[in-house]
């Protein structure tokens, strides 16, 4: 993937559901504070007990979380990870590893925090992922 | 007392000693091992080989910084130090080998001198990078002194030795020695990051420790001005430094000769080493806390041309003294010092390249400089360096101009300003950006989920590009109808609206179109724009679809047709509005609020009363088209809504009608009514404030009995409207508010926390609470003359979590506020600080404390006050409360019910 302009970067940030109510404006703005980072096959993004200090958005690949030697997760496009030690400020749970080359876009703390403050719409988005993504309340 | 001699707070003893060691030990090898060279090298080869040795020494230094560089992506700050310490005993041995095993050919001194500058540098610049980790800006003010004065002590020390031990332990064991002392820190390190906690680096982007392009390293050099004068201005000390070393080395050989001179390069440098730890230790921190690192910087410029001005007069003894004294003593105890704050106005990413271009790759380049100009200039030296003065002068005048601008540019990178439409993007794009979005944004439109791709067409369409409009219609089939819909909302608000193009293709569109949904869409298109013809809608108005039955009763009524059709299209609306479905409502109030009369507000301000929000929204949107400058009947009743409807979208709309309906008075009742509003809308208050009168708004800041955030927003609006006399009024006013932040904060401190006191605690957070509050305001009104509507920021900065970006801000704030204020205001904001000067106030009984609290404008205050009072069965309780139910808010009554 070639590098990306801030318009490419905001279309993408449509595309994952936190962001998708958002308009344009928004998008720009949250979209330049977002990194574009590569990893190679196999290349951890954090490990188990690193303070978390970034959220992060798949855009290319596919990231496998694993807690242990246990393989837990494939996260695919368009899902995201990491926001999690973020909001708890807790240590890592959980290891995140490239499967293949990957491309995400990441974000940093103090920015999730602001966006999440001032746009209600991804607070309220998030918290459906969580829902979501909870098993007990699926059933 | 050794703790407050070396100005430490408590608890940091521990730490500062380790790394007082660590610094100790390699400083003592390494600039042992420095010192050693410098003087061989005069007693073997002379002063007239010195520029050869710059010229080989840059050569190397470069292909060390690039080493450096690469080692940076690759390793951790830690495995680099030890890396460093470990190639830097490697190599000080070889030397002790050659020494012994050759029988001195010239190379081998220059191969010393080498090595000798390059062993400090490379492990000075790791050394910092490690300790940074270890420390924020502001605990770096009091420490990073101290262990670049113990780097002095090591080097005193090493000169010491050298001095002394020369003739009977030879070169070879002096090596031996250092060696060993450099080899000995490796187990530090190790105790360092075992035992100590790293403050992670708060970058706005990723950690350097993930690969960093050059390319954006250089991008982000180029895109601050800061670093790049900063990086000008060590580059030209550089020179200053070579072309001051060529000077006094050559007035020494010309007073020694060559016996003697490595024993009393080696007494002085033990004596200007001593002088500067001494500096260090005890006066380096005291003064930069004084005075700020952007004072300081401007010392050493001013020294060296103070020097140059009478040396190029006058060729006495005493002026190579000094110039030496300059070089390792101004240059280290300053210029050195200083660097290491001000690395902190430098982007966070890009920090330690930084540090390793300026303590390593612009030495050998302005070495090599140095000696370029020297050789080309060989009897000119001193005019040189005179005039290298003057320009520095000028650099670091600017230096000075930029730290604090660069410093809040960091902090200003961990927030978010949600401020920026599309067209501000767009202005803020080079040239560059611009073509590259534009081309991408056309991309993005061709291919893709329609989502994008509308998105792309609203981007285009704001980036006021004529010559792609009629590619943009030309997209208009290949959307859903859905697409096709929100493409026509987006061509009506953009300013092509009534080209001819857009219009003819309009009118075919309209032609085709089968759905009733898309043709209303058009209709309403053609309606707003006055482009509508009457035989277009005219049989629409029996339609059974609303939207197409809307759009005729907008043309009917907007466009002078006979009475009976307007009769019919009047009855028609009031029949929406009275209907019970709440879309047809919604639908008869968006036909009032296009036709944009003044009038209509009257019949649509009851809706925004309606049970529901859909009838409301559409009520306030209406209430808005209408509204027009100086029909202020509603304004008030309308500044009411905006404090009691909590629903974004009806505040959003009654604000904009309010920016066209409030005058100067009804701009201050807005600003009171302000309490309950988000961030955003307060922004729009602000705007409307600025048209309120200054006394009000004075009177308004001032009043204690308004709440906090309604004299913050009356304070900001009078900076802008009246800046000369906001100054005139900003001390007196801080200079309050920061006596009332200190009483709450004291009282909240003086409340011990017991376990089960459930009050207690409660009373210990809302006095928290308003202390903040009053600091926040504090700090806003001292701040908004120099950071304008960013003094959010600061303040949000101010209780950020990282404390990296915490003492970054409060640098920010020693540089915005005035000395005085700022002296106030940093116990208050530096909790290490407040723990040292405990200040004492009267004390106060807990009644009067509740009563203080009961007269707060802060309802929370109140019902803390009264819960307590109530619970103590405090004397007047209940009439306090009585009194309350009749004065308070709506939440206060709930509340006073609860309680009775």
């Amino acid at each position: 993937m070639k590098q990306l302009t801030l318009i490419d970067k905001a279309f993408l940030l449509k595309k994952f559901s936190i962001f998708s109510v958002l308009d344009i404006d928004l998008l720009l703005t949250i979209a330049d504070k977002m990194e574009l980072e590569r990893y190679k096959k196999g290349e951890p993004i954090f490990s188990v007990g690193q303070e978390g200090h970034r959220a992060y958005l798949i855009v290319e690949g596919e990231v496998r979380i694993q807690k242990g030697d246990e393989k837990h997760a494939i996260l695919f496009p368009f899902d995201f990870f990491g926001e999690e030690s973020i909001l708890s400020e807790k240590p890592r749970r959980y290891s995140a590893v490239s499967e293949g080359d990957s491309v995400l876009l990441s974000l940093g703390s103090s920015h999730l925090h602001a966006i999440l403050v001032e746009c209600p719409t991804v607070a309220s988005s998030l918290l459906e992922a969580y829902a979501n993504s909870v098993e007990f309340r699926g059933r | 007392m050794l703790r407050k001699l070396f100005n430490l707070y408590p608890g940091e003893g521990k730490t500062a000693t380790s790394f007082l060691i660590l610094g100790f030990l390699w400083s003592l090898g390494a600039f042992g091992t420095l010192t050693l060279s410098e003087g061989m090298f005069l007693e073997h080869l002379g002063a007239s080989k010195l520029p050869h040795s710059y010229l080989l020494t840059a050569l190397c230094m470069c292909l060390l910084s690039t080493a450096l560089l690469f080692s940076l992506h690759r390793l951790s700050i830690k495995h680099l130090l030890a890396l460093i310490l470990c190639a830097s005993t490697a190599c000080i041995l070889t030397l002790h080998f050659l020494l012994l095993l050759t029988d001195h050919p010239p190379w081998l001194w220059y191969l010393f001198k080498i090595i000798g500058w390059m062993t400090p540098i490379a492990i000075y610049i790791s050394f910092w990078a490690f300790i940074d980790q270890y420390y924020d800006l502001q605990d770096a003010k009091r420490c990073f002194c101290l262990f670049n004065a113990i780097l002095y002590l090591g080097d005193a020390v090493a000169g010491c030795l050298i001095s002394f031990t020369l003739k009977y332990l030879g070169i070879e064991n002096l090596l031996l020695l250092f060696a060993a002392s450099i080899l000995s820190t490796l187990p530090v390190i190790y105790f360092i990051s075992k035992k100590m906690p790293v403050i992670q680096e708060a970058s706005p982007t990723h950690s350097f420790q993930k690969r960093t392009l050059l390319t954006t390293v250089i991008r982000l050099i180029l895109k601050s001005p800061f670093t790049l004068i900063l990086m000008l201005f060590y580059f030209l000390m550089q020179l200053i430094v070579i072309t001051t070393e060529y000077s006094y080395m050559e007035a020494f050989e010309r007073q020694f000769g060559d016996t003697s001179l490595t024993e009393f390069l080696g007494s002085l440098a033990m004596w200007v080493s001593f002088g500067n730890m001494l500096f260090g230790l005890f006066f380096y921190s005291r003064t930069v806390t004084r005075f700020g690192v952007n004072n300081l910087i401007l010392l050493g410029p001013f020294f060296f041309l103070l020097l140059f001005s009478c040396w190029v007069k006058n060729e006495a003894f005493l002026f190579a003294t000094l110039a030496f004294i300059a070089r390792e003593g101004m240059i280290y105890t300053f210029d050195d010092n200083n660097l290491l704050l001000l690395i902190s106005g430098v982007p966070t990413t890009i920090k330690n390249h930084v540090r390793i271009a300026i303590e390593s790759f612009f030495e050998p380049i302005g070495m090599c400089s140095g000696a370029i100009l020297l050789l080309l200039l060989p009897q000119q030296n001193k005019r040189l360096a005179l005039a290298l003065c003057l320009i520095i002068m000028v650099v670091v005048l600017f230096l000075r101009f930029h730290y604090p601008k660069a410093i809040f540019q960091n902090v200003k990178q961990h927030a978010i300003q949600f401020k920026k439409s599309v067209a501000d993007w767009i202005a803020s794009f080079s040239l560059k950006e611009l073509n590259l979005c534009e081309k991408s944004a056309l991309h993005h439109l061709q291919k893709g989920e329609e989502e994008i791709r509308l998105l792309a067409l609203e981007f285009l369409l704001q980036m006021h590009t004529p010559h792609h409009l009629s590619f943009l219609l030309h997209q208009f089939e290949t959307f859903s109808i859905k697409g096709q819909l929100k493409m026509i909302d987006l061509l009506s608000q953009s300013p092509y609206a009534k080209e001819p193009l857009i219009v003819e293709k309009m009118t075919l569109w309209r032609h085709d179109a089968t759905l009733p949904s898309l043709r209303s869409a058009i209709h309403h298109y053609f309606a707003q724009h006055q482009l509508m013809k009457k035989e277009m809608v005219i049989h629409d108005l029996e339609s059974e679809h609303l939207s197409l039955q809307a759009a005729a009763i907008l043309f009917l009524k907007t466009s002078s047709v006979t009475l009976t059709q307007s009769l019919k299209a009047l009855e028609k609306l009031n029949r929406l509005l009275q209907s019970s479905l709440s879309e047809e409502v919604a639908t008869g109030l968006s036909i009032l609020g296009q036709e944009r009369r003044k009038e209509n507000i009257r019949t649509l301000f009851p809706y925004l009363e309606h049970p529901s929000l859909l009838v409301a929204r559409a009520a306030a949107a209406a209430i808005f088209l209408c509204s027009t400058p100086g029909f202020n009947a509603f304004t008030l009743d309308l500044i009411e809504v905006v404090k009691k409807r909590t629903d974004g979208e009806i505040r959003f709309h009654c604000l904009k009608a309010l920016d066209l309906l409030c005058t100067e008075q009804e701009a201050i009742a807005l600003i009171q009514a302000s309490v309950t509003l988000r961030n955003a809308e307060r922004k729009s208050v602000e705007r409307i404030g600025l048209r309120a009168e200054r006394t009000a708004l004075l009177q308004l800041t001032q009043d204690e009995d308004s709440p906090i955030s309604v004299r913050l927003l009356a304070g900001r609006i009078f900076g802008k409207v009246a800046p000369l006399e906001f100054k005139l009024h900003q001390k007196k006013l801080i200079r309050k508010e920061i006596e009332r932040a200190s009483f709450y904060l004291y009282q909240a401190e003086m409340i011990r926390n017991e376990e089960d006191d459930h009050d207690l605690a409660i009373l210990k957070d809302a006095l928290f609470t308003t202390f903040r509050s009053l600091l926040d305001f504090v700090i806003h009104l001292g701040s908004i003359s120099q950071t304008g509507d960013e003094s959010d920021i600061l303040v949000c900065s101010l209780h950020h979590k990282n404390r990296k970006i915490r003492a970054a801000a409060i640098e920010t704030l020693e540089k915005t506020l005035d000395p005085e204020i700022f002296s106030l205001i940093t116990p208050l904001i530096d909790e290490k600080r407040r723990r040292l000067t405990k200040q004492s106030l009267p004390p106060v009984t807990l009644t009067e404390l509740l009563e203080t609290l009961q007269k707060s404008p802060s309802v929370a205050n109140q019902i803390v006050a009264l819960t307590l009072q109530a619970r103590l069965q405090l004397p007047n309780w209940k009439e306090a409360l009585k009194t309350k139910l009749t004065t308070g808010d709506e939440i206060f009554q709930h509340f006073a019910h609860e309680l009775l």
